[in-house]
């Protein structure tokens, strides 16, 4: 697979390729379809939001990466409330790269966001899909008294290793 | 030799302080789950590869020697033998020379010590980037079907790279046969002079940063090298750079960072070009004896003596040659003059050079010691430009640009800089005791974060435009301001406190990236300011709407707002009581988190409905419904931004409210054919017909368009969506020409005039004010669609926003925002032809209109300087505050015509010049006009 190859052009990591959690999935399912689109995705997933950050905050802070087409707010199945992730859908790949390079860990209404590279959006996505119908790294780590404890909220420690909402 | 210096960090104390950076997270991650399948060889060119990456991030010189000699020890093993390593380390090396040029002298240390152990490393590395650095050249002038290959972004240009291939050969010096790197300064030297020649009465931009660069490169030739015949042959390239002939414009107002309001205010200090400072610093770092002694283990690092050792016993050991083996460095084949004159760069810092006067930004001046060095001395210049390169090639990675920046001072000799977080007060005390001679020699006042710091600022107002959109830069601050928070937040305090304190000088368009920079860093800090050093201001500028700092603080907190929302905002308008310690609310700021586009908002709508319905007793009906609602609102514990609409139409109390409930069901519905939207409007129409001081083409408008606004209002793109779904329908309202798809059933022709369609536009523009007057960012983002869309012209909405009663660009950011995206996304526009020319001088005909219109109305003698009274004795007196308000929107307007004027006609491939002359010459107010006027002698080829 040559996206995993290293090519030591570069004196650092760059930042906008798909994360370890991407990457680990297509090789564990040995389907790198999905990886190959995020490279050239227009999308990105962004976690760890507050339940209570609207859509336009999101615009705010994500529109200095290139302008935006579309924001889709990731729900609760249940109750169809804003349940901590969305997908922001630009309209060049230049905004989702430059997201990825820019923003990774940004803080916004006091969460540090975790943003990843994105395949797609196909609609279902936008639903949680914990047992409860909100997302579901956030429901396990409120479930598990140590790791919701950890740093106060389901903060990134937790990410890539638990199941993560709608995707 | 005292080798450690325990004052300075490494990157891994600089790592250890926090919680592990993500970057080093994700290595760690990487390496363990590549250990479990990764192949021996692999494994060697990664670590190789990781450590070369790594050079010169030891703090203690002894080791790093050391740890150099040791990583050498593989590379000559295995260099000639596994092509993949060689070609891995060769990239490295490459990628580190351009990315991260600080560590240039710890990456020949390797080179040294690998060509005494294996000469062939050594040959390999110089004769690669030979290569490396004609395929730059070769590519100046590129063959026709290259041409259209696909252009990388992030590049700083050839001629910004072929600097640092430059910079690192120099360094090999030693181990180049007969100082022939002088030979490749010298052709790059006398391209650049000849360049210039070629057109004697203009500048050159490319010729001038060919000068530049190799001139701040010269000193690197000294890095290993400090023999007599080497000081001869550098003082005669210094003395072929004489040559050089600087041509510029006579003035260059438009790049400056600052703008004196003809002369009403003294400027933070001269701003001064880098071309005309290099050749002074070369010449003072040569000295009067030209002996460099002003260079010698003062900027660099000394490892000769640790070197010296290593490469002398290695040499011993070598089975095939006792001697240093010397290499061939033949000259570069240089392109044309012509084929340079043709160059257009594609890369970031080349084409800043070619198409502006570079102008170095300044910040940390203020104090009474240097905490950066001078900025006409070479150790000035020379850090700027690591900095400015390091921040350019590593934006991939801002985390790791952060850090190379923070640590900037332990690539270089350990006592130029003070300890690393040194508090401006021990500074202080270090200056006072330089003074007092207690220090002797004295210590070093300079601050690593000042310089880091200052040079990310200057990237951020980099005068035309920034290389990177400007949140690269604000995130790159962040990223420092995590790293060593106790450090690095007094020292942003100072930059805030020096851009705040000049903001009347401050260049327009630079003010809104102040504005945009704060607001991000403190939304990542808590929105943690010292408030309380403005509350003085606030107050003082009470009655005044346009003064620069009122306009900050407003628009500052409308910003945050955005960001967050208004209770956390307000929570962090507090200070601590010096006296009794405890926390006191800043009730000043309060009034600045009402962020409606109109200051009284209950006013203008039922001002708005009223004028709409145009009955009588509607007044009294609106008050009655709009105080109930108040009252809603109000006893809800929190509000969303939608709730906060006041949406009438169908309230059974209003005239109409039949048909409104008809559009709210059509709107709300699934899409309907275009046939049902005509019926309607028709029925609308029919039914006003009924009030006849109704006018009725424009309570259509208004009900049909905030109803998409209101049904949509659950988030902006709800409201795009059903917007975009209704194209045809809309633009039927709004008068513009409509593309029909293959069944989709047409409009009557319509029979209107251009000023009808002009009433059509700006009734729908003041529709969505109207409806999401409380939220301005909304009305914006909704009217940036409709534009889109092809409902709204742009000029409507341009006009708009400049008319003088409300001012809403300068006022409003989120509007001064918007236009600047209107103008953007025009200029850009595909099928543009010659409307953005057109919307481009109805713009700066409306805002010349402006000026006139308030000169006029200051009743200044046309002849004198319209004067800015700053005393303000009495911040109540309404109308001297009225007075002082229209000064400052006059130079608030010729602000913004500069920041366009730069924006747009500076470097722009359309001829406006003659028509810009022509606009600029109607100006009444005659300094303003001349000082006007100049910008187009600036642009003037």
């Amino acid at each position: 697979m040559e996206l995993l190859e290293e090519k030591y052009n570069h004196s650092a990591e760059r930042l906008d390729k798909p994360s370890q959690y991407l990457i680990k999935r297509a090789v564990r399912r040995q389907n790198f379809d999905n990886l190959q689109k995020s490279l050239h995705s227009k999308t990105v997933y962004v976690g760890n939001l507050s339940h209570f950050t609207t859509e336009e905050q999101i615009h705010e802070l994500f529109s200095k990466c290139g302008s935006i087409d579309r924001i889709i707010m990731g729900l609760d199945r249940n109750k169809l409330t804003p349940c901590g992730f969305c997908f922001v859908v630009y309209k060049l790949e230049e905004g989702s790269l430059n997201a990825m390079k820019f923003l990774q860990k940004t803080i916004l209404d006091g969460q540090s966001l975790s943003i990843d590279l994105d395949p797609g959006f196909r609609e279902g996505r936008q639903f949680g899909r914990g047992i409860y119908g909100g997302q579901a790294s956030q429901e396990a780590s409120s479930e598990n008294g140590q790791r919701g404890g950890f740093r106060g909220r389901g903060g990134f420690r937790s990410r890539g290793r638990g199941f993560r909402g709608g995707r | 030799m005292d080798s450690y210096n325990p004052g300075k960090r490494s990157r891994d104390d600089f790592e250890s302080d926090n919680y592990a950076a993500p970057q080093q997270q994700f290595e760690d991650e990487n390496a363990e789950s590549k250990r479990q399948h990764v192949d021996p060889t692999q494994e060697l060119i990664n670590n190789v590869c990781k450590d070369i990456r790594r050079l010169g991030e030891n703090p203690n010189i002894a080791n790093q020697v050391a740890d150099v000699s040791y990583i050498s020890n593989p590379i000559v093993a295995e260099f000639e033998k596994i092509d993949n390593l060689r070609n891995a380390i060769l990239s490295t090396i490459y990628a580190v020379i351009i990315e991260q040029p600080q560590k240039i002298n710890a990456l020949s240390n390797l080179i040294l010590i690998c060509n005494s152990k294996n000469f062939v490393v050594a040959k390999y590395v110089i004769e690669y980037l030979h290569a490396k650095a004609q395929t730059l050249l070769d590519s100046i002038a590129p063959k026709k079907e290259e041409a259209d290959e696909d252009v990388d972004e992030e590049d700083a240009g050839v001629f910004n790279n072929l600097k640092s291939i430059l910079k690192f050969l120099a360094t090999l010096a030693p181990i180049i046969e007969g100082y022939s790197i002088i030979n490749i300064f010298k052709q790059f030297l006398k391209l650049a002079i000849d360049l210039q020649n070629e057109t004697p009465d203009n500048r050159n931009g490319t010729a001038q940063e060919i000068f530049y660069n190799s001139l701040i490169a010269v000193p690197y030739l000294f890095s290993n090298d400090f023999s007599q015949e080497l000081i001869d042959q550098v003082n005669e390239l210094v003395a072929l750079a004489k040559d050089f002939k600087i041509v510029e414009s006579a003035t260059n107002t438009l790049l400056q960072p600052f703008d004196s309001k003809l002369d009403n205010y003294k400027l933070p200090y001269e701003p001064v070009k880098m071309i005309d400072l290099i050749y002074n610093a070369i010449l003072t770092l040569q000295g009067e004896e030209k002996d460099w002694v002003n260079l010698k283990h003062k900027l660099f690092l000394d490892f000769s003596e640790l070197l010296a050792s290593i490469i002398e016993e290695a040499l011993q050991n070598n089975p095939i040659s006792n001697a240093l083996v010397k290499h061939q460095l033949p000259q570069l084949s240089l392109p044309t003059i012509a084929q340079v004159q043709e160059y257009k760069p594609v890369g970031s810092i080349d084409k800043l050079w070619k198409e502006n006067s570079r102008v170095l930004f300044q910040v940390y001046n203020s104090t009474e010691f240097e905490t950066v060095p001078r900025i006409d001395s070479y150790f000035g210049l020379f850090f700027k430009d690591l900095s400015f390169d390091i921040l350019t090639n590593l934006s991939f990675n801002k985390n790791e640009a952060s850090i190379q920046l923070s640590i900037l001072d332990l690539f270089f000799s350990k006592d130029l800089f003070a300890p690393p977080g040194s508090s401006i007060d021990s500074l202080t005390m270090i200056h006072e005791d330089n003074k007092s001679g207690e220090n002797v020699p004295p210590l070093s006042t300079w601050k690593i974060e000042d310089i880091a710091v200052e040079s990310i600022l200057t990237m951020i107002f980099q005068l035309p435009v920034t290389l990177y959109r400007e949140i690269y830069y604000y995130t790159v601050l962040i990223s420092c301001c995590r790293e060593s928070p106790e450090s690095i937040a007094p020292v942003f305090g100072r930059a805030i406190r020096y851009f705040y304190n000049n903001l009347e000088t401050l260049d327009y368009e630079l003010k809104l990236r102040f504005l945009d920079w704060m607001t991000t860093q403190i939304s990542n800090f808590e929105f943690s300011w010292k408030w309380d050093e403005w509350v003085a201001d606030s107050q003082k500028f009470k009655h005044l709407r346009h003064h620069p700092k009122k306009n900050f603080i407003k628009n500052l907190i409308a910003k945050e707002v955005r960001l967050s929302n208004k209770n956390r905002i307000k929570d962090s308008f507090v200070a601590v009581n010096p006296e009794t310690s405890e926390m006191v609310n800043l009730e000043e700021f309060y009034q600045y988190l009402n962020i409606s586009l109109f200051e009284d908002e209950t006013k203008f709508i039922l001002d708005y409905d009223t004028a709409l319905y145009n009955q009588e007793g509607t007044r009294e009906i609106l008050e009655k419904i709009h105080l109930e609602k108040r009252e809603q609102l109000a006893a809800k514990p929190a509000v969303f931004a939608q709730e906060e609409i006041f949406f009438n139409f169908s309230l059974p109390e209003l005239p109409l409210h039949g048909v409104a409930s008809k559009v709210y069901d059509f709107v709300v519905a699934h899409w309907k054919p275009n046939t049902d939207f005509d019926e309607l409007c028709k029925e609308i129409l029919e039914a006003t017909k009924e009030f006849p001081d109704i006018n009725g083409i424009k309570f259509m408008i208004n009900l049909i368009f905030q109803t998409y606004a209101y049904i949509g209002s659950r988030s902006i793109y709800s409201v795009v969506s059903i917007l975009s779904r209704d194209v045809n329908k809309l633009k039927y309202l709004s008068g513009s020409p409509i593309e029909y798809t293959e069944q989709e059933p047409k409009f009557e022709e319509q029979e209107i005039s251009p000023e009808e369609i002009t009433d059509r536009q700006n009734w729908i523009i003041e529709s969505i004010f109207r409806v999401w007057i409380h939220q301005p960012q909304e009305v914006f983002l909704i009217l940036e669609y409709l534009i889109e869309f092809g409902i709204l012209k742009p000029e409507n909405l341009v006009l708009k926003t400049l008319d003088l009663e409300n001012n809403l660009i300068l006022e409003n950011v989120s509007c001064m925002e918007s236009m600047n995206r209107v103008l953007f996304n025009s200029s850009i526009a595909t099928d543009k032809g010659d409307s953005f020319k057109k919307l481009i001088l109805l713009l700066f005909n409306a805002i010349t209109r402006n000026l006139n219109a308030i000169s006029g109305e200051l009743q200044e003698d046309k002849n004198e300087i319209i004067k800015i009274t700053k005393d303000i004795e009495d911040p109540e007196a309404l109308e001297v505050s009225k007075r002082i308000d229209q000064e400052w929107l006059f130079y608030e307007y010729k602000g913004l015509l500069k920041s366009y004027f730069r924006r747009y006609i500076k470097n722009s491939e359309i001829d406006y010049l003659s028509d810009i002359r022509e606009i600029f010459d109607t100006i009444e107010n005659v300094p303003a006009k001349d000082d006007m006027l100049q910008w187009l002698d600036e642009v003037s080829p």
